[in-house]
């Protein structure tokens, strides 16, 4: 009996049946057959009492080392079975990655928030704060307080909505500039976004309610030059470097000097086109440095302190910035609108 | 205020274009809003004789004329209906190819059968009347055969629309536009006003001989001034005039009434000429109306005027509203032959209170509100005088009326070189601060103080008060363009204030959850409350309303949010939208009674429609949606305390049902959520289930403590979740069970929520279940399955006790 000749076979046959082994099961079944209790190599450990001893120490390290083998050639194949296991699973686990996601709609903001809110950032980032007042107002506020006296010419700018002999719709956001003087003192740097009320039928660029900004800067040494630099900084913020900005008289009853801010057309970039009127440019807001009668009324010595103040139509910029053509697309909130920003 | 460039030249020699021009008023700022050729699409039309008339061989109304623009050349044949065709007239003719203004295109045709070459034109058809033309338009004799139509009309021109703002009252004439060009952009040219010669009729004697004129009320009518002129034939005004009206948007009527219209637009001084033999006594008051007193004004409208109004009047009656417009009594008509001409200046104020007060506002008005040059009454007056002294046989009666109780004393203004700089940024020399103002007519002294100025203003100069006023002219002057542009110094650190942040946190929060913002008029209709049934509850029927509303959609104020947003959401279900969720934060007002100042409430709205999954299968996904959504946002804006408590009866406009309040404590109602009342949702084309809420954005605010994130440890110890299923009668709000395991739970139970609703076969008809799943876990160990038993069983014990539930399967 030669047992080292059988355990040459078993090596040869473990060989020739593992390249068989296509299952799990199967590679159990070899398991048990070389490696159990009653396997082939434990049959081999239980006929060493019939050899010669001095052959068994040799026999025995043969044993082992086919066990071993075995072993390694099981634990081997049993890994590549699970492998392709598997991957036949992910691949049976294959999912169609074109159908849509999840449908979450983040909701948006209309428009007129999205340019309110990129101008107060961008005053913020100049160290303003935002101040706010009512919208119904008296008309000291609205007019008086602002130089703007009963029976001037001046009230025609601005045809208003009263409630009563009292009150009224403010017609603009410069209430906001006397209200923020009389309760603190200077420096001033505020601007003053919100709703305003004029009789004005509705149309495609009018709207009987509509928004706008003030903005209002009151210290000693404040220039002119100031107030250039300043709405300078804002169009290029708002609207790109490649705009040009000027400046032309004109009058509001609360500043003096009074001044229109024109940018050049978004459109036509100055050539003319119907947008700016064939003029090549754009009014965006009215500007000028506060009247010395509104320092004066709000408790501020005019000779110490001056100022500037200035005032856009939110909605005229959003009209621009978007490209919009009808200011009542603003007020309708149709979804498709609203969801193109 | 309209200006034709041709006229404008007559008082400065300038000839910039049209489109330079153009852009120097609007820099000097008096803005030009369009500019108008007079000519546009009559330069091809050209001045043509009618050779000969043939008779048309196929039509009895048609003839042929056989047309010539030059004596050497062929006629051309043109074919026409026109009844008022003559052969030897001069007509304005547009050949083959010519467009007329109205954009019609001259092409050869054949009208029954006769070539046609060409158009014999109407004054309707070259643009030049809006109402149709009964025949060709016929030209003078003297008209250039060939010539150019638009040169020989002097149509060759260009009006300027100014937009001036008050403060250009001296612009509301030619004179002063012409001052302003020189001024600015013309100094080395000469000024020219119009040369004022005219014989007076020595042999009338003198104007005292037949007028006198008492001013009562001064403080309204400083000065009075007036000049007869006898002898005047009326008729119709010389072709200059009446082409220069035109450019002026002016409708000229006959010599007289056009003279005092372009001394208007020339002086900027309205005039206004009586029929002297209808005033009787030759005598003119200037008073003030008495209460009541009525006149018929030119436009044929009984006028009750009252004692704050000021009238010109003979002793008998009133026969001009001063200033605003004249009396029907003392009417220039074809009958008048002496006319009395009236140049004044009126109280500014009082103009425009009665202008207001009869809802008259006219060229006059205008400007008497604005300020005229009170100096320069007479000239005006003068100058009316030499143009009707050209009609034939007129003859002026010597000598002029000149009553002017307030003299004008020019306003003299300080003003300092240093404070011009320092407010525009620039640094310019007295020197030059003095040269600015010369250029624009004021005169300027050096003040007693160095680097001061006395400055004294021209009569011309109404809007001129103050310091201020000066700088911006000198601004004007060195040109808003080249002051330099720098930014002011801040110290400060800019930001939003707490609430401002609290706002701009609740939108970024709500379209996180998926709503969009909208914006919708804060001004609305009674009639849209009334329509949601929003009136019966008491503050929604705070009405403020509008005294003077443009329209019933605009007139009041909205009490609530909901009426907008309804609005939006039905109009978006309208287009087919599916589904929709929108939010909005406004204003809202409500009347406090008496003359008290609205209240102003800053509200948050929303509502939602489409939404189809039904968490609970209540049938009710939008309102549970919604739901979520809040209970998102005052999760995250840390507002604890708050509830959902049915609304039994306050809220007719939701869904009985389907309604809840939102409550603060318990005891605060901020708000609500409900689905619209069914019927309400089908009457205002709403999805069925479309569900609002509106809420206290300042009470939010208020209650919600400045955020403070502070770190808490984590717990180490392990989680022990059992579920609770049991069952109760279908009354009991699933609400109410949640609450009261929460409080019987204790410290160690940290969660409860809620996993299934069920209704069905499985359990008893009238009863429920809910089933929970609850987590235990305490600080400080790791609990035994003994101890959370013990609290479960309590939790089940008190549920029986309270509810009679019942564990679910016992």
């Amino acid at each position: 009996m030669d047992l080292l000749d059988d355990l040459k076979k078993i090596e040869k046959e473990a060989e020739a049946e593992l390249k068989e082994v296509a299952s799990l099961d199967q590679l159990e079944e070899m398991r048990i057959k070389y490696l159990g209790k009653k396997g082939a190599i434990q049959s081999v450990f239980s006929k060493m009492g019939q050899i010669d001893a001095d052959q068994r120490p040799v026999v025995g390290k043969e044993a082992n080392i086919l066990k071993g083998k075995i072993q390694s050639w099981l634990g081997e194949h049993k890994e590549r079975l699970e492998k392709e296991a598997a991957q036949k699973r992910f691949q049976a686990e294959k999912i169609d990655v074109s159908l849509p996601g999840s449908k979450v709609e983040a909701g948006r903001s209309h428009p007129l928030s999205l340019v309110t809110k990129e101008l107060e950032d961008i005053f913020i980032g100049l160290g303003f704060d935002i101040a706010e007042g009512p919208e119904v107002e008296s008309e000291y506020y609205n007019f008086e307080a602002l130089n703007i006296p009963a029976h001037h010419p001046a009230r025609d700018l601005q045809d208003t909505l009263y409630i009563d002999d009292h009150y009224l719709l403010r017609t603009h956001t410069s209430p906001v500039q006397v209200r923020t003087m009389e309760a603190q003192e200077p420096p001033v740097r505020i601007i003053a976004p919100g709703r305003v009320y004029r009789s004005d039928e509705l149309d495609a660029s009018h709207s009987p309610i509509f928004h706008q900004t003030e903005g209002l800067v009151i210290d000693k040494e404040i220039s002119f030059s100031d107030l250039k630099g300043t709405i300078e900084l804002i169009v290029e913020a708002l609207f790109g470097k490649d705009r040009d900005v000027r400046f032309r008289p004109s009058y509001f009853p609360f500043t003096e000097p009074s001044a229109e801010v024109d940018v050049s057309c978004i459109v036509c970039g100055g050539e003319g086109c119907p947008l700016c009127s064939r003029t090549g440019w754009l009014e965006i807001m009215g500007a000028g440095m506060v009247h010395p009668n509104v320092l004066e009324m709000s408790g501020y010595d005019s000779d110490v302190y001056s100022g500037f103040a200035f005032g856009v139509g939110l909605d005229r910029l959003a009209l621009l910035k978007y490209g919009i053509d009808d200011i009542r697309v603003l007020y309708e909130n149709d979804k498709r609108f609203l969801h193109q920003f | 205020m309209q200006i034709s460039y041709n006229w404008l030249k007559k008082y400065i020699d300038i000839n910039f274009t049209p489109d330079d021009l153009s852009e120097k008023l609007t820099m000097a700022g008096l803005e030009v809003e369009g500019v108008e050729y007079l000519g546009e699409g009559l330069e091809d039309i050209v001045i043509a004789k009618i050779e000969e008339i043939k008779e048309h061989p196929n039509a009895d109304k048609l003839v042929i004329c056989m047309v010539k623009t030059a004596a050497d050349k062929k006629a051309i044949p043109v074919v026409t209906g026109a009844p008022n065709v003559e052969t030897g007239q001069l007509v304005p003719f547009a050949a083959v190819g010519t467009t007329l203004p109205n954009g019609m295109e001259i092409e050869e045709v054949r009208l029954r059968g006769e070539l046609s070459q060409g158009m014999i034109c109407s004054k309707d058809e070259l643009g030049l009347q809006e109402e149709r033309a009964e025949g060709i338009m016929v030209l003078d004799d003297n008209a250039p055969l060939g010539g150019s139509f638009l040169k020989y009309k002097r149509l060759d021109d260009y009006v300027f629309k100014l937009d001036l703002t008050p403060n250009y009252a001296r612009c509301l004439g030619m004179i002063g536009v012409a001052r302003e060009i020189k001024s600015l952009y013309a100094q080395e040219k000469d000024l020219r006003t119009p040369p004022i010669s005219f014989e007076e009729a020595e042999e009338l004697g003198e104007i005292n001989d037949y007028v006198e004129v008492e001013i009562e009320d001064p403080d309204l009518c400083p000065r009075y001034t007036a000049r007869l002129v006898k002898n005047v034939k009326i008729k119709e005004s010389p072709e200059w005039i009446k082409r220069r009206l035109k450019a002026a948007g002016i409708r000229p009527i006959n010599n007289v009434v056009d003279i005092s219209n372009f001394v208007l637009m020339e002086y900027n001084q309205p005039l206004h000429t009586f029929d002297f033999n209808k005033i009787k006594d030759g005598k003119i008051i200037v008073r003030r109306a008495e209460a009541e007193e009525k006149m018929l004004t030119l436009d044929e409208e009984e006028r009750v005027l009252d004692d704050e109004m000021l009238v010109i009047s003979d002793p008998e009656k009133a026969v001009a509203v001063g200033g605003v417009m004249g009396g029907a009594n003392t009417e220039v008509t074809e009958e008048t032959t002496d006319v009395l001409i009236e140049s004044a200046y009126f109280n500014p104020v009082s103009i425009r209170k009665t202008a207001k007060k009869l809802g008259m506002h006219s060229d006059s008005s205008h400007r008497f509100e604005r300020g005229v040059d009170i100096e320069k009454a007479i000239e005006a007056n003068n100058r009316a005088c030499q143009m009707l002294a050209k009609c034939d046989g007129a003859k002026v009666v010597p000598g002029v009326i000149d009553n002017y109780p307030l003299k004008y004393e020019s306003a003299v203004i300080t003003l300092s070189t240093a404070r011009v700089n320092e407010l525009l940024g620039i640094e310019l020399e007295a020197k030059e601060v003095k040269e600015s103002l010369e250029r624009l007519g004021f005169e300027v002294n050096p003040a007693a103080e160095a680097g001061e100025l006395e400055v004294t203003v021209p009569s011309f100069r109404t809007d001129v008060e103050q310091a201020a006023d000066l700088v911006e002219e000198i601004a004007r002057v060195y040109g808003y363009n080249k002051i330099p542009s720098t930014r002011p110094i801040s110290k400060q650190r800019g930001k939003r204030n707490p609430q401002q942040k609290f706002e701009v946190e609740v939108k970024e929060l709500l379209q996180a959850g998926g709503l969009d913002e909208v914006i919708t008029y804060s001004l609305q209709d009674k009639k849209s409350y009334q329509d949601l049934n929003l009136t019966q509850f008491e503050d929604y029927a705070k009405f403020v309303s509008i005294k003077n509303p443009l329209s019933e959609a605009f007139g009041i104020l909205r009490t609530s949010l909901i009426p907008g947003i309804v609005n939006v959401l039905s109009s978006n279900a309208r287009r087919q939208g599916s589904e929709m969720a929108v939010f909005e934060t406004g204003t809202v007002f409500r009347n406090k009674g008496g003359n008290t100042r609205p209240e102003e409430l800053n509200m948050l709205g929303g509502g939602i429609f489409g939404r189809n999954v039904d968490l609970w299968q209540q049938g009710a996904p939008n309102f549970f949606e919604l739901k979520g959504v809040l209970e998102m946002l005052f999760e995250r804006i840390q507002l604890d305390k708050v509830s959902f408590i049915p609304d039994n009866d306050n809220r007719d406009f939701l869904h009985p049902g389907r309604r809840a309040e939102i409550k603060y404590d318990e005891t605060q109602t901020f708000g609500f959520i409900g689905e619209i009342h069914p019927e309400l949702a089908d009457q205002n084309n709403l999805p069925a289930g479309t569900t609002i809420f509106e809420l206290d954005l300042d009470f939010i605010f208020e209650k919600t403590a400045e955020k403070s994130y502070n770190y808490q440890k984590l717990v180490k110890y392990p989680v022990l979740a059992r579920d609770l299923a049991i069952v109760m009668a279908e009354e009991i709000a699933v609400g109410d069970i949640h609450q009261a395991i929460k409080e019987q739970g204790g410290e160690i139970l940290k969660g409860v929520e809620l996993f299934d609703i069920y209704q069905g076969d499985q359990i008893k008809d009238g009863d429920k279940s809910a089933a929970f799943q609850l987590k235990f876990q305490a600080d400080d160990k790791t609990l035994t399955d003994q101890e959370v038993n013990e609290r479960f069983n309590q939790i089940v014990k008190h549920l029986k006790k309270e509810y009679s539930a019942e564990i679910r399967g016992n």
